[in-house]
C-alpha cells in the first residue's frame, strides 16, 4: 500500500502543531509513509525546513497550505506547479494583509481569484447542510481540482459519518481521500500538545476544557494502519497518491529572480550589455585595444552570459551613470584584494564595485548565492 | 513564652517540644532556661492574645450565632441548631478544623450538651475532635482529670493534695465533701460541673450587622406569639436591609430567655434576598424547634451575613415570560432537610465520563459547559464500572459477545471506538492510559455502553481488560 499523509500540521502553525518538520519526516521514513504535504494554517512558513527534512530523509514533500476562511470553511490547498505556487502566496499576502499581525481574513472569492491550478481539499465536520453547501460551493469552483478529506475522529458514530460524507460526496461527484489530520509525529507528543493549545487560549489546563483538540490519535500511522482504518473506502487511501502525482511544484524550482531590468530595445540583456561595453571600449583605449584586455573581456562576458549576471550590470550601470548626471560621487563596495576587472574600465565612464564581484564570481561554485547579496547593495547605493 | 507574674518572671506557655523536655507551665524562667540550654524564649503579649482570640471569636460567628473568646486558648460556640447548615456537627468540625489549619492553627474540637464538658472533652480527649452524643455527657466525663475542669490552678493544686484525681463528683458519695472543698475557691459550682453554664454575656457580636431587636415587658412563650413578633421583626430588618443596598444571605435570630440563656435560630438563603414574606417563612418554619423555657424576653434578629442587592425593573409580562424564581422553594428544602442535600448537576468540560458531571449549589449560576450534542451517552452510569467478559478483536473491533452478570449477550450491532484518553494532568497513571468506549446493542435491543481499559496496542495504556459502565434507556 503507498499512502501519503496530506494533512500534516507542523509547529510552524504556531501553538497548534507539537512536531517539527523533521521529526515528521524522520518519522515517516520509518513507518514507511510515502510522502507529507505540510499543511500549516494559513502559511507557508513551514514548507522550507519540510523541503529540508525531505531531501534528508528521501520522502517526498508535497507543498500544501490549510485555508480557515472568515466563514468557518477550512480547506488544503495544493498549488500543482510554479504558477499555481505564486498565487497561492499571492493569496495569502492578501489575506494577511487584510487581517494585519498574525492573522489572515480571506474570503471564498479570494480563493477562486487565486485558485487556478490549485487542488484543493474540503476539511468537512459533519454531513450536514452547511457542508453539502461547501462541497457544491468546491465542486463549482475547482472541477475535477476539488476532493474532500475522510478523517477518523475517534467520536461515537464515526463510521456513520464517513459513511455520510462520503455518500455526499459521491452526490455531489466530489472524489474523497483519507487523511489523517496529524498535528504530532508519535502519540506521545498529545501531552505537548495541549499545553499549546492552553498557552494559545490562554489558559490553565484545569480550565481549558473542551477547547482541547477532542479527536483523538493524530499521530502519523503507518499505511497498512491507514488501509486498515477505512476498510469502505480503499478508493480513498490511494487516492492520496493520485494527489501527490498532479502535485508536481517542488521548492526546488523556485530560484532566485533578477527583477526585469530595462533593456534597449529589441536586444536581450546579454546584447545590450555586450553593445555598451565594445562601446565603452571605445572611449576607453582611443588609440585601439589591447589583445590582453580584449581576451579578458571576451572571458568574462562569456562567464557573465553563462551565469546569466547581464541584467545585474545594466543596473549598475543606470546607477552610476545616474549619479554621475547629478556629480555624486559614487564609490562602490567589492573585494579589496581581487584585481580591477577588464568589465570596469570598459563600461561607459566605469562601474568600481560591482565588477569586481564579477571576477571574483569566475570561480562558479560559490557563484549562485552572490548575485542576491550585491543586487541589495546596490539599491542601496540607488537610494544614496 | 515568658511572661511576669508578680516580680519573677515565669513560663506561661510552651511548646510540645518544649514541653517533653521537662518545661512547664508556671515555671520560673530561670529554672527553664536551666534545664534546656537552647531554649527558645519569647516575652508573652497576654493583650495581644486576647485581642487575637476576639478577632478568631468574630471569625467563628460563620459557625454560629453565638460564639464567645474563652481566654486563653479557647473559643466556645453556641452551636444549637446552627449545625445543619454546615452539613451536620460531624462536617462542621472537619470544617472548622479545616480552616484554622489552613489558617496555622492547630486546634482541638468538641461538641457536647454543655460548654463545661466541651471545654473539658477538648482539652483531655484523645480524639482531635470529640462528639458527645446528647445526654452522655456525665459518663464520658468520668474519667477526666480534675485539670479539665475549669477551675484555678490553685484549686486544681488543693484537690491533687487531697488525693483527687478525676472528677469527684462523678462518684456519687463524695460529692458533697468536694462542693465543700470548691466553694471556697470563689467559683460558681455551675461553671465546672455537668450543668448548664449560661455564659452568654461575653459573646461576641459582628461588627456592621445589620440587627433589629425587640424587648417584651412581658416574656412571652406561646409559639403564635413568637411568631407574630417575628413578622414584625422581619418587616423592620428588611426595610433596615432595603435602606442599606443589601439581601441577607444568613439570618441569626437569638431569644434572650427570662433564665439568662440564650436560644439561636439560624437559616442560609440561597441568594441575597429581603423578601418579607419569604424570611418569615423560613424562620417561622424552625420556630417549633425553640424552647422557650419561663418565658422570652428579648428576640434579636440579625442578617449575619448580607450581600449588595439592588432593586431591579420587574419584567414586562408584554414581552418577556418571567422566570419561575425557585429561591423560595431552595430556601424552604434546604433549611429543612440541610444545605448539602438540594444541589444541582452541572456539566464539567471533561472527556472522562465520571468527571463530566458536577454537584453544584442549588442557586449556583449556569455555567458555560455543555455535553456535547450529538454524542449519545447513557442514561444510567454505573459506579463504578463493572467488569465483564467478552470475545473481541483487536485492536479496535467491538467484542462478539459479552457477559454480564452471569447473562451472556451477543451483540448484533456496535458503534465505536471512542476513544477517552486519561487526563494527564491530574495523576501520573493517566498519562498513558486510554479507554475505548463502544456502544453496543445486542439480540434483545438493549443498548449497553462498554468500554476497554487501554488501546488495544499498547500495554501500558491499560490492562486491556472489559468493563460495562452504563445503560442506556
Amino acid at each position: 500500500v503507498s499512502y501519503f499523509e496530506l494533512q500534516c500540521t507542523s509547529h510552524f502553525s504556531f501553538l497548534r502543531g507539537a512536531s517539527s518538520c523533521e521529526e515528521l519526516f524522520a518519522h515517516a521514513a520509518t513507518i514507511g509513509i510515502a510522502g507529507l504535504a505540510i499543511v500549516d494554517r494559513n502559511s507557508l512558513a513551514g514548507i522550507v525546513r519540510a523541503h529540508e527534512a525531505a531531501k534528508v530523509t528521501g520522502i517526498r514533500m508535497i507543498v500544501g497550505c490549510r485555508l480557515d476562511l472568515v466563514d468557518g470553511m477550512s480547506m488544503l490547498v495544493y498549488p500543482t506547479d510554479r504558477a499555481a505556487y505564486a498565487r497561492l502566496c499571492r493569496l495569502l499576502s492578501v489575506g494577511k494583509k487584510r487581517g494585519g499581525k498574525a492573522k489572515c481574513v480571506l474570503e471564498w472569492l479570494d480563493v477562486l481569484e487565486y485558485g487556478e491550478g490549485l487542488i484543493a481539499v474540503l476539511v468537512p465536520d459533519e454531513a450536514d447542510e452547511i457542508c453539502a453547501l461547501r462541497l457544491k460551493r468546491l465542486a463549482d469552483g475547482f472541477g475535477d481540482r476539488a476532493y474532500m478529506a475522510l478523517t477518523l475522529r475517534r467520536r461515537p458514530n464515526d463510521q456513520l459519518r464517513i459513511h455520510d460524507l462520503s455518500n455526499m460526496a459521491a452526490r455531489f461527484r466530489v472524489p474523497t481521500v483519507a487523511t489523517n489530520d496529524v498535528l504530532f509525529h508519535e502519540p506521545h507528543r498529545r501531552i505537548l500538545q495541549d499545553v499549546v493549545t492552553c498557552i494559545r487560549n490562554r489558559t490553565t489546563i484545569d480550565d481549558v476544557g473542551f477547547r482541547r483538540e477532542r479527536h483523538a490519535d493524530r499521530y502519523l500511522k503507518p499505511p497498512e494502519e491507514m488501509g486498515r482504518l477505512f476498510p469502505r473506502n480503499p478508493e480513498a487511501v490511494a487516492r492520496t497518491t493520485e494527489i501527490a502525482a498532479r502535485c508536481t511544484f517542488s521548492i526546488d524550482e523556485l530560484a532566485y529572480q533578477y527583477p526585469e531590468e530595462r533593456t534597449m530595445p529589441g536586444l536581450t540583456p546579454q546584447q545590450a550589455l555586450e553593445k555598451l561595453t565594445w562601446g565603452g571600449v571605445k572611449d576607453r583605449y582611443p588609440e585601439g585595444l589591447p589583445d590582453e584586455v580584449k581576451e579578458k573581456l571576451d572571458h568574462e562576458l562569456a562567464l557573465i552570459e553563462r551565469l546569466g549576471y547581464a541584467p545585474y550590470f545594466l543596473t549598475v550601470n543606470s546607477i552610476v551613470r545616474f549619479a554621475r548626471s547629478r556629480e555624486i560621487l559614487c564609490q562602490g563596495r567589492g573585494l579589496p584584494p581581487t584585481p580591477r576587472s577588464a568589465m570596469s574600465s570598459a563600461l561607459p565612464r566605469s562601474i568600481p564595485s560591482a565588477t569586481t564581484s564579477c571576477s571574483s564570481a569566475s570561480s562558479p561554485r560559490n557563484a549562485a548565492s552572490r548575485p542576491t547579496s550585491t543586487s541589495t547593495s546596490s539599491t542601496n547605493a540607488g537610494k544614496r | 513564652m515568658v511572661g511576669r507574674e508578680g516580680n519573677r518572671n515565669v513560663v506561661t506557655a510552651a511548646d510540645l517540644s518544649a514541653r517533653s523536655l521537662g518545661i512547664r507551665i508556671g515555671m520560673a524562667a530561670t529554672q527553664a532556661q536551666a534545664l534546656v540550654a537552647e531554649l527558645v524564649v519569647q516575652e508573652a503579649d497576654p493583650d495581644g492574645d486576647s485581642a487575637s482570640l476576639d478577632r478568631l471569636a468574630v471569625w467563628a460567628l460563620r459557625y454560629s450565632p453565638v460564639a464567645a473568646a474563652d481566654p486563653p486558648d479557647g473559643l466556645v460556640l453556641d452551636t444549637t441548631g446552627a449545625d445543619h447548615l454546615h452539613g451536620g456537627e460531624e462536617a462542621m468540625l472537619a470544617d472548622i478544623a479545616g480552616r484554622l489549619a489552613a489558617a496555622g492553627v492547630r486546634a482541638r474540637l468538641a461538641i457536647s450538651d454543655t460548654w463545661g464538658a466541651s471545654y473539658a472533652l477538648a482539652r483531655v480527649s484523645a480524639d482531635e475532635r470529640a462528639i458527645v452524643p446528647a445526654g452522655r455527657t456525665a459518663e464520658l466525663l468520668a474519667g477526666a482529670p480534675i485539670s479539665a475542669l475549669r477551675l484555678d490552678p490553685d484549686t486544681v493544686a488543693d484537690l491533687h493534695k487531697l488525693g483527687f484525681d478525676t472528677d469527684p463528683r462523678s462518684r456519687g458519695g463524695l460529692a458533697s465533701a468536694v462542693d465543700v472543698a470548691v466553694r471556697p475557691a470563689r467559683l460558681p459550682p455551675a461553671r465546672s460541673g455537668v450543668r448548664q453554664g449560661g455564659r452568654t454575656d461575653r459573646a461576641v457580636r459582628p461588627p456592621d450587622v445589620v440587627e433589629v431587636r425587640r424587648v417584651f415587658a412581658e416574656p412571652i412563650a406561646a409559639p403564635e406569639t413568637i411568631h407574630r413578633y417575628l413578622g414584625k421583626l422581619v418587616v423592620l430588618l428588611c426595610a433596615a436591609l432595603e435602606e442599606g443596598g443589601l439581601g441577607a444571605r444568613r439570618l441569626d435570630l437569638l431569644f434572650g430567655r427570662v433564665d439568662d440563656r440564650v436560644w439561636a435560630v439560624r437559616v442560609g438563603t440561597s441568594t441575597a434576598t429581603r423578601d418579607v414574606k419569604r424570611l418569615t417563612r423560613l424562620l417561622g418554619d424552625k420556630i417549633e424547634t425553640v424552647e422557650p423555657g419561663f418565658g422570652i424576653e428579648t428576640m434579636r434578629l440579625a442578617a449575619t451575613l448580607a450581600e449588595p442587592l439592588h432593586p431591579k425593573q420587574t419584567i414586562s409580562s408584554l414581552t418577556e415570560e418571567p422566570e419561575a424564581d425557585v429561591a423560595g422553594l431552595i430556601d424552604v428544602l434546604a433549611n429543612r432537610v440541610g444545605e448539602d442535600r438540594v444541589y444541582r448537576y452541572a456539566a464539567v468540560a471533561s472527556d472522562v465520563p465520571e468527571r463530566a458531571v458536577a454537584r453544584v449549589a442549588a442557586a449556583a449560576l449556569a455555567s458555560d459547559d455543555e455535553w456535547p450534542a450529538g454524542w449519545p451517552r447513557p442514561a444510567r452510569l454505573l459506579q463504578p464500572p463493572e467488569a465483564i467478559e467478552t470475545l473481541a478483536l483487536l485492536p479496535d473491533h467491538p467484542p462478539v459477545s459479552f457477559t454480564w452478570r452471569g447473562i451472556r449477550r451477543r451483540v448484533k450491532r456496535a458503534d465505536g471506538p471512542e476513544r477517552v484518553f486519561g487526563e494527564w494532568w491530574k495523576a501520573a497513571p493517566e498519562l498513558v492510559a486510554v479507554r475505548d468506549y463502544f456502544r453496543v446493542e445486542d439480540d434483545a435491543g438493549e443498548r449497553f455502553w462498554i468500554f476497554r481499559a487501554g488501546d488495544g496496542e499498547n500495554a501500558a495504556t491499560g490492562s486491556q481488560r472489559w468493563y460495562l459502565h452504563g445503560i442506556f434507556a
